[in-house]
């Protein structure tokens, strides 16, 4: 089993196969880390929110007829049917936005939510596993609207 | 030949096989890799979904997949490749034999799609959500 120099005749097989599982190792997670690489779509999918929700208060620089009504939002007015957002969708799948509108500086009615609440505090913190968000501003006449919208859907391989 | 040179003989042969099978099996795990059709799932669901999401109803858009059809076709798969599911706001890309990627659109519309393979287009049809 041992020659003269006492080493086993099989260390030289032993060593080979020891680099051939530190290449095959090496190899394996260099890949999976290059192809693993995500194309992040998340703050092109907020803007594409924000506009929908623009789209709904903002009427040639007027807020849209239909949507205040003295101090509350009119009734029957619903953001989702308005914007054309999906609720189960923007509810389930890592969507936000928070809608505020000021008359004259004075907050109209509670504000309009959607999607995670949980958003409302991520929007504000750095780091690449929390939401991409975006905030505008409208000054429509004596009417301020402040529009949050964010986006953390990541895709998922099934 | 001795029973000395016969064990010699026998453990190389042992040794050879092992080393070519774990040249094979490096090759067709780079290869496989290398194909990117994870990646191209991804994109394309992705570029898919942005697209659906910023349609509005009555439009009707053409994209060209060239690509997907290629690398489906070079991984032998002859399943669906694209399958947008208009109840679940969903759309899966499979380029290979497994589940493929899904990625979700937010846009409240009825997507009404057909794969042209001959000309390896998607084609995109956008009317009413009748659900609302």
């Amino acid at each position: 089993m041992f020659n003269k120099k006492g080493y086993s005749r099989f260390a030289h097989s032993a060593i080979m196969f020891f680099w051939m599982a530190v290449i095959a190792i090496v190899l394996s997670i260099a890949v999976s880390v290059f192809y693993s690489q995500e194309i992040d779509v998340r703050e092109i999918e907020a803007s594409l929110i924000m506009d929908k929700i623009v789209d709904v208060f903002d009427d040639s620089g007027l807020l849209r007829e239909g949507i205040i009504c003295g101090d509350e939002y009119c009734e029957g007015f619903n953001i989702y049917r308005e914007s054309g957002l999906d609720f189960e969708v923007i509810r389930n799948q890592g969507f936000y936005f928070k809608i505020e509108v000021f008359d004259d500086g004075n907050i109209v009615d509670n504000p309009i939510f959607g999607g995670l609440s949980s958003y409302n505090v991520e929007c504000g913190l750095e780091g690449k596993n929390f939401p991409r968000c975006i905030n505008k501003v409208l000054e429509l006449e004596n009417y301020r609207v402040e529009i949050v919208t964010g986006s953390n859907q990541r895709g998922e391989r099934v | 030949m001795n029973k000395r040179g016969q064990d010699l003989i026998n453990e190389n042969v042992v040794f050879t096989i092992i080393v070519v099978v774990f040249i094979v099996a490096l090759f067709i795990f780079i290869s496989r890799s290398g194909s990117q059709a994870t990646l191209y799932e991804q994109t394309y669901a992705k570029e898919i979904a942005l697209i659906i999401d910023r349609a509005e109803v009555g439009m009707e858009i053409e994209l060209e997949m060239f690509d997907a059809f290629k690398l489906a076709r070079k991984n032998n798969f002859e399943g669906r490749i694209v399958n947008i599911d208009n109840g679940a706001n969903q759309v899966n890309i499979r380029l290979y034999d497994a589940k493929g990627y899904d990625f979700y659109y937010f846009n409240d519309i009825d997507v009404v799609w057909d794969l042209d393979v001959d000309n390896r287009l998607l084609i995109l049809k956008f009317a009413e959500n009748v659900d609302v």
